[in-house]
């Protein structure tokens, strides 16, 4: 007997507007995006020239964000990336190991994280409810990734822009629990989900 | 206490895992005396009251193996590099 697998989202259910602020302090939207993890072998400039000449991305050292044409790749590790990208009629994961070639190993995760992008003026008071990591903007900047821990649950982080705007990737079967520490820290704030 | 990731930077402690002091890899079971270099390898330890050579993985951050110099007596951290420079 065959079955057909219907995309269900992680936070379905999870998200629930608060307040009736005509202006909450922070809004909510979940993004469906292409995932993938990226590892780079070899001669790091190699992965780098790579990167540039197939997907017009500079890649920038260091814990951070380079991105460049939809494509975004966010640091994890010395060597590591999770590659993000909207949903489009080319598969990221085979694009990426066909552009990439032998200067990267390529693993498809598009449906293993949740990613969601929370922004708004409290969008930083509520994160440093749950983080460890010092959010100030001397600190953390747009451009800035961290892979830290949220309330006991692994995430990726990256700012975004200066509203604040950040995008957190959760590992998905954390999703919902996540959901439950970001319900229970914007309340005083009130949310808006998108 | 908070150890200052070369890739994440100052990070709290409880992002950490230790594996205690950094000794060297570990010996070649096929060598003649492995039993006594696996002793050494397995049991002892330096113990030193001041500035320790460790290893530390950050498990909840870059997921990397990090070679750190801990003073014992206050937890003052001197420096803390990849333990293999662009490994994970
Ligand atoms: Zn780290």
């Amino acid at each position: 007997m065959s079955e057909v697998l219907t995309f269900r989202s992680p936070c379905a259910g999870a998200l629930k507007d608060i307040g009736v602020a005509a202006t909450p302090g922070v809004s909510v939207r979940e993004r469906s995006p292409q995932i993938a993890t990226v590892i780079a072998r070899g001669a790091i400039a190699d992965f780098a020239a790579r990167l540039k000449a197939s997907f017009g991305v500079q890649w920038v050292e260091g814990s951070k964000v380079s991105s460049g044409g939809g494509l975004v790749l966010v640091a994890t590790g010395p060597r590591a990336w999770l590659a993000l990208r909207d949903a489009g009629s080319e598969n990221l994961a085979t694009s990426l190991g066909e552009g990439l070639g032998e200067t990267a190993a390529v693993i498809e995760q598009s449906s293993g994280y949740a990613v969601l992008r929370i922004a708004g003026e409290k969008a930083r008071a509520t994160f440093e409810k749950g983080l460890g990591i010092d959010l100030h903007p001397r600190a953390f900047a747009p451009g800035d990734a961290a892979s830290t821990s949220c309330a006991h649950l692994n995430v990726v982080i990256w700012q975004v822009d200066g509203a604040p705007t950040y995008d957190v990737a959760v590992p998905r079967s954390f999703a919902a629990a996540f959901c439950h520490w970001l319900m229970e820290s914007v309340a005083e704030f009130g949310l808006k989900v998108l | 206490m908070r150890i200052p990731c070369p890739f994440c930077g100052p990070r709290d402690v409880s992002e950490f895992v230790t594996l205690g002091e950094a000794t060297g890899p570990r010996p070649d079971p096929a060598a003649p005396d492995a039993a006594e270099k696996f002793f050494a390898y397995a049991y002892l330890r330096s113990n030193p009251a001041g500035p320790s050579e460790e290893h530390w993985y950050h498990a909840l951050g870059c997921r990397s193996w990090l070679k750190v110099v801990r003073d014992t007596r206050t937890h003052e951290i001197e420096s803390a590099a990849l333990a293999r420079e662009g490994a994970r």
